[in-house]
Order: structure tokens, then sequence, then C-alpha cells
């Protein structure tokens, strides 16, 4: 939008001024209607899963997957699928630029478990921690997968049973 | 013209801030469980018995414990047990069973290896989707042993099996 102001002609009187401020004011227009007409969107492919852990008998227990689906840790899984989270972000028609990625308010639901140490891959971008700045925006068209691994922390006080613990991706265009 | 250049600073203003820098947020969830480990406690061997020595015999246990036995050989004294296998883990993740790894002893062979888990008919003991265990279900076994008739009087063979319980 706002080089679309600036290569406006400069005013040069009252009759060129009210063109000028029309001209603003569909620039204005086309400036509140951009974020409605090509909203990006995320479609989660897979969700990020981390099995079915063996509550510790004592202490504490780590357990990662990776943004591969390969996992590690401390900790023991006893069944059930590990996956990397996959998720496709849109963006419509927003021109090329750069973005920041960050992941933010991850919440188990447990005292006893924690969730963090985010990992990903952005297109043919690592990310070994958020936030990332300075990423291509998303595909037009078919989007931009972002992958997703993180870090499980937990205690001997976890009740067994199933949690599920959530997060934002949050996506900021300079 | 000062109106009109006000209200042009204003719309400018307006159509370029939003614009500025914008941040959208999706919430996810991921997903994990927390369960107990399986443990497999061995209440009783399997136990024939003493039988007839130095005769060929086929001779089965079942779940029961009941033996019985093909040709000349026979059963002489000796109180005989299936097998017991205590299970524990999960309430409520599904288990499979299998039984393998028969390993002959003094020419004692091992075939045939029946199961009844949890009260339940006895069978293969390739057992899928079996019920959970919780704080404990019993696996009974019951087995086939080929004698081969060169066990001498007072001699004993221990031949071995495995069991193997996995979460589904």
């Amino acid at each position: 939008m706002l080089t679309i102001a600036l290569i406006l002609p400069p005013p040069s009187g009252r009759i060129r001024m009210m063109n000028w401020s029309l001209r603003l004011l569909i620039v204005l227009g086309l400036s509140l209607a951009a974020p409605v007409a090509h909203a990006q969107a995320l479609t989660q492919n897979t969700q990020l899963a981390f099995g079915a852990l063996q509550k510790p008998s004592s202490g504490s227990q780590t357990f990662t997957v990776t943004r591969t689906g390969s996992t590690s840790g401390t900790g023991t899984k006893l069944y059930g699928t590990t996956a990397a989270g996959s998720y496709t972000i849109t963006r419509g028609s927003l021109p090329s630029g750069t973005i920041t990625i960050d992941i933010q308010n991850a919440s188990t639901g447990s005292a006893a478990v924690t969730l963090g140490s985010f990992t990903g891959k952005w297109a043919n971008t690592n990310i070994a921690s958020f936030p990332k700045s300075g990423l291509s925006r998303p595909n037009r068209g078919t989007g931009t997968v972002l992958l997703l691994g993180a870090t499980l922390t937990y205690t001997s006080a976890v009740s067994t049973g199933s949690l599920s613990p959530t997060f934002d991706i949050v996506l900021t265009q300079p | 013209m000062v109106k009109c250049v006000k209200l042009v600073a204003l719309l400018f203003v307006l159509a370029v801030f939003p614009t500025l820098a914008s941040a959208v947020t999706w919430n996810v969830s991921a997903s994990v469980s927390f369960d107990v480990p399986l443990t497999l406690t061995k209440q009783a061997d399997i136990n024939f018995g003493t039988v007839k020595a130095v005769t060929a015999s086929t001779y089965t246990i079942t779940t029961a414990g009941v033996v019985s036995a093909t040709g000349a050989g026979a059963a002489l004294y000796g109180t005989p047990t299936a097998g017991n296998i205590t299970i524990s883990g999960s309430a409520t993740q599904t288990i499979n069973i299998s039984v393998g790894s028969l390993v002959a002893n003094n020419g004692v062979t091992l075939q045939n290896p029946t199961c009844s888990y949890n009260g339940g008919a006895s069978g293969s003991c390739t057992i899928n989707s079996a019920a959970a265990p919780g704080g404990g279900k019993t696996l009974l076994l019951g087995i086939q042993a080929v004698v081969s008739g060169s066990q001498a009087a007072h001699t004993s063979a221990a031949p071995t099996l495995v069991v193997t319980v996995v979460y589904t």
C-alpha cells in the first residue's frame, strides 16, 4: 500500500488535490479490503504427536519429536504414533517479502508436563529455535509447509491418561 | 486547501498503518498420553511331573494342567501344572501376546503351545488385541513335549520358551 501511494502524481492545486484525495480514498479502500480478501490460512496436515509415554517412576524425563519425526530423550514411548506437526500456510495474493514465525503460549494443561524447545522447517529452511525472522512468505496458491518438532518434559507426578497440549503459531509480516 | 491536506494526511495514515505490520495467530494442539509399562510375573513354570523314562512319547499338558501321553508314554507321579503368568499394565491399551523361541533340552522338544488369557478359551498363543491387563490378568500356558526316549531314569529336562507381550 505504501508503494501505491508514493507513485501517485503530486497534487498541484485545489482540483488536483481533490483527485489526490479520491485516489487516496481508493488506496484506503484497498488497504482495508486487503486483510479480508487475502487472509492467510493454516491447514493442519499432521498433528504433532508424542504417542503414549511411560509415566516416570521418579524424577523428570524428556521426550523429543524432531521436525523430521524422529525421537530422542530420556523418556520411553510405550505405544502409539509419533509424528512431527505439519501445517500448510497459504498467503493468497499478498506480495513477496519476509515473515517471522514464532511459537507462543504453549500449554499442556498439566503442571507436571511442559512443552517447549520447538524446532521447525519452513520451505528449505531449518529452524533451530523460535522466533525465526527473515523467512520467505508462503507460496502463492499451494502454500508453504511448516514442520514442527518439540520437547516434552514431564515428572513422575503426571497422571496416566491423555493430554492435548496447545500452542500458538504466530506469523508476523513486517 | 489546508483542510484538504489534512484530510489527505488522515486518509494516508489510515490507509498505510494497518499494513505496516500484521500478525496472524493460529492455535493448534498436540497429542500425548501417559501410561504404565507392561510387567510379566511368572507364577508357575510348566511342569509335566515325572514321566516314564527311556520311552519315546509326546506328552501334552493343557492350560488346565492336565497331562496326557501318546504310545507307551505315561505320567507317573508328581503334580503337573500349566504355566501361569500374570500380566499387568495399562488399564486401557490392548496387548498382543505371542510365544516363541522354543528351545529343546535333554532330548525333549517343545511344540504347539496353547494359551488361555484372562479366563478365555484355550487356543493359539498368538493373541492379538487382547484385553488391557490393568492391575493383572492371568495367562495360562499349555504345550506339547516330544520326548525322544533316550532319557534315563532320574534325569530331568528343562526345555524353554519365551512369552512376549507388547502393547498394540
